[in-house]
């Protein structure tokens, strides 16, 4: 039984963290029926502002379907999924998602690498990475030129899914630039941290037709479970 | 704002809410106890009955019987204990007589005795006095001045009423007095340039008119007269006499056990859960007026109409590893889900199916 597990016996010796993938499963089938009705293929994962779990939410998500094999049930030519890091703030804490020094892609928007060496492959099968790079303070900058988007053109080809992880709407401008590469967005918004109010603004600030939809993290009842069931 | 959201700042904070509640209890029960160990109760019932000359007494006092003795004197006694100086005059003999010397600490010691004096009517003739505090010889001298003070009271506004009254209906007598002269006058004067008018005439209608005026006048006079013999006579009563008006059935004694009823404790207990279970409900809404975060799909749904895809049980915060639950995405708290499940949003968060 899953639940009864320690943490550390719930992953297999070598496979799939089921629970992981458990858990994601519904989230990017909602996700992937929604970007295959309309051919979109760059999802954007954002929150109003930092520590909602918006990169690992997108990471959880983006290595889910991509150990389910979910991309060519769901059309795409291509079965593999690219998780580009866009945001300065700490990478996925998942291990299989680590990423090798080397460059990413502030260098690769420099013009200092090709996109084939920017991106790395990860422990998961079907999944690619293309980390941020070094120097983080020149990213803004990078992002405001026409490379960025050059280089989404490429990856659109390349990837059944590329999956941006964006900074919190509220923190930085960038979001918006980066905002108008995605096809549509998912906002990450943290149960019982995030006020209403910031995520009005956030929705209000990007356009609400913009996003696809929201992902509650952290939900959870506060009320006994017998009491759950009676109200 | 939904009670689910309410119930769930109560079950969010119940570490804290549980315990202040249970402490509040706990408190009330002490209280009660401690109230229940140290409340002693002077009570004196007097006999009060309608001074028989009350009417005479008092000219402004309703001819039939509207407000029976006991209330009327309760009445008094109450309106009296709303005066500074009645109750003032009832602590002059007690052990509480040396503060009020202090003009801050009288006015403390008043509202204080003010408020623990009781005064009820029971039944048409019966009044009871009761004090409760924590020195039985200080309730029993309270109530035993409550009682002193007021006959005092009632005898001095009796006396002073009854000569009063007399002045008055002396004033009355003499303008009746003079009527009467002249009606007298007039019908004299009459009769003597008419002495025997024949019935069928004017004259004698007349002269039958005067002598109803005379009549009227003697009638005046003749109730005046009496009204004054009966002031006369009240102001004469001994104070023997007065207490059969006025009579102490059940005089007040040193209580030697606390008083504490069981209906006493019972109220005391009752007011007791009632403040504390206020008291924490006030809490509970206060905290969830204050919570503005989203909590719940409902929440959302409330805010945008953006679907939610999916309520996702914990992540870890990138940005915050030192903040929430922090455990590695692997080690989530799991939903109790199988591989392979394609599962619908579950009711507790419940989430809109995009298609």
């Amino acid at each position: 039984m899953p639940s009864t597990l320690s943490p550390s016996k719930r992953k297999t010796a070598g496979g799939p963290d089921v629970t992981s993938v458990a858990t994601f499963r519904n989230l990017y089938t909602r996700i992937l029926l929604s970007l295959q009705a309309q051919q979109h293929q760059v999802l954007g994962v954002t929150s109003a502002i930092d520590g909602e779990g918006k990169t690992t939410m997108a990471a959880g998500l983006t290595a889910a379907l991509a150990e389910d094999r979910a991309l060519l049930g769901f059309g795409r030519d291509a079965d593999t999924a690219l998780f580009i890091g866009c945001n300065t703030g700490q990478p996925p804490v998942d291990a299989r998602l680590a990423v090798r020094p080397g460059p990413g892609l502030i260098q690769l928007l420099r013009g200092e690498c090709e996109l084939d060496e920017a991106i790395q492959q990860t422990a998961v099968e079907r999944l690619a990475i293309l980390p941020l790079g070094e120097p983080a303070h020149s990213f803004p900058l990078m992002i405001r030129t026409a490379a960025l988007s050059d280089v989404i053109v490429e990856l659109r080809s390349r990837f059944g899914l590329v999956v941006l992880d964006l900074p919190a709407v509220l923190n930085s401008t960038d979001t918006q630039v980066l905002a108008r590469l995605a096809d549509q967005l998912v906002l990450v918004v943290r149960a019982g941290v995030t006020p209403a109010k910031l995520v009005r603004q956030a929705l209000d600030q990007i356009g609400e037709e913009r996003f696809l939809g929201v992902v509650l993290n952290d939900a959870h009842s506060d009320l006994p479970a017998w009491l759950e069931h009676r109200i | 704002m939904s009670a689910k959201r309410y119930l769930g700042t109560f079950f969010r904070g119940r570490r804290l809410y549980i315990p202040v509640l249970l402490l509040l209890l706990a408190a009330t029960i002490l209280g009660t106890y401690y109230l229940a160990r140290t409340q002693y109760e002077a009570t004196a019932r007097i006999w009060v009955d309608k001074p028989a000359l009350d009417n005479v007494l008092d000219p402004n006092a309703p001819s039939g019987f509207v407000v029976s003795p006991g209330q009327q004197q309760a009445d008094k006694i109450v309106q009296l204990l709303q005066t500074d100086s009645f109750v003032a005059s009832i602590l002059t003999n007690t052990t509480l007589a040396g503060r009020l010397t202090n003009d801050s600490d009288r006015d403390r010691v008043i509202k204080d005795v003010r408020g623990k004096l009781e005064v009820t009517p029971l039944g048409t003739n019966t009044v009871k006095v009761t004090y409760a505090g924590s020195d039985p010889v200080l309730c029993q001298q309270i109530v035993q001045g409550t009682i002193d003070q007021f006959r005092a009271w009632d005898l001095t506004a009796r006396v002073e009423q009854s000569a009063i009254e007399r002045q008055f209906y002396e004033k009355q007598l003499q303008i009746y007095q003079d009527q009467v002269d002249a009606a007298t006058k007039r019908a004299d004067d009459f009769q003597r340039d008419h002495p025997y008018p024949d019935p069928s005439s004017p004259q004698y209608l007349e002269l039958q008119g005067l002598q109803r005026e005379l009549e009227s006048a003697r009638a005046l006079l003749s109730t005046t007269q009496t009204k004054i013999e009966q002031a006369n006579a009240a102001n004469s009563l001994s104070d023997t006499s007065r207490q059969v008006e006025f009579q102490i059935l059940d005089a007040p004694t040193v209580p030697t056990r606390p008083a504490a009823t069981l209906m006493k404790l019972v109220e005391y207990l009752a007011l007791g859960l009632l403040a504390s279970f206020g008291l924490i409900l006030l809490a509970v809404a206060f905290a969830t007026w204050q919570d503005t975060t989203i909590r719940s799909g409902d929440d959302l749904q409330r805010l945008t109409s953006v679907p939610l895809l999916d309520a996702i049980p914990h992540l870890p915060s990138e940005e915050a590893p030192g903040s929430g639950r922090p455990q590695p995405a692997g080690a989530a708290r799991a939903p109790q889900k199988q591989s392979g499940q394609f599962e619908e949003p579950s009711a507790v968060y419940p989430s809109r199916i995009v298609d």
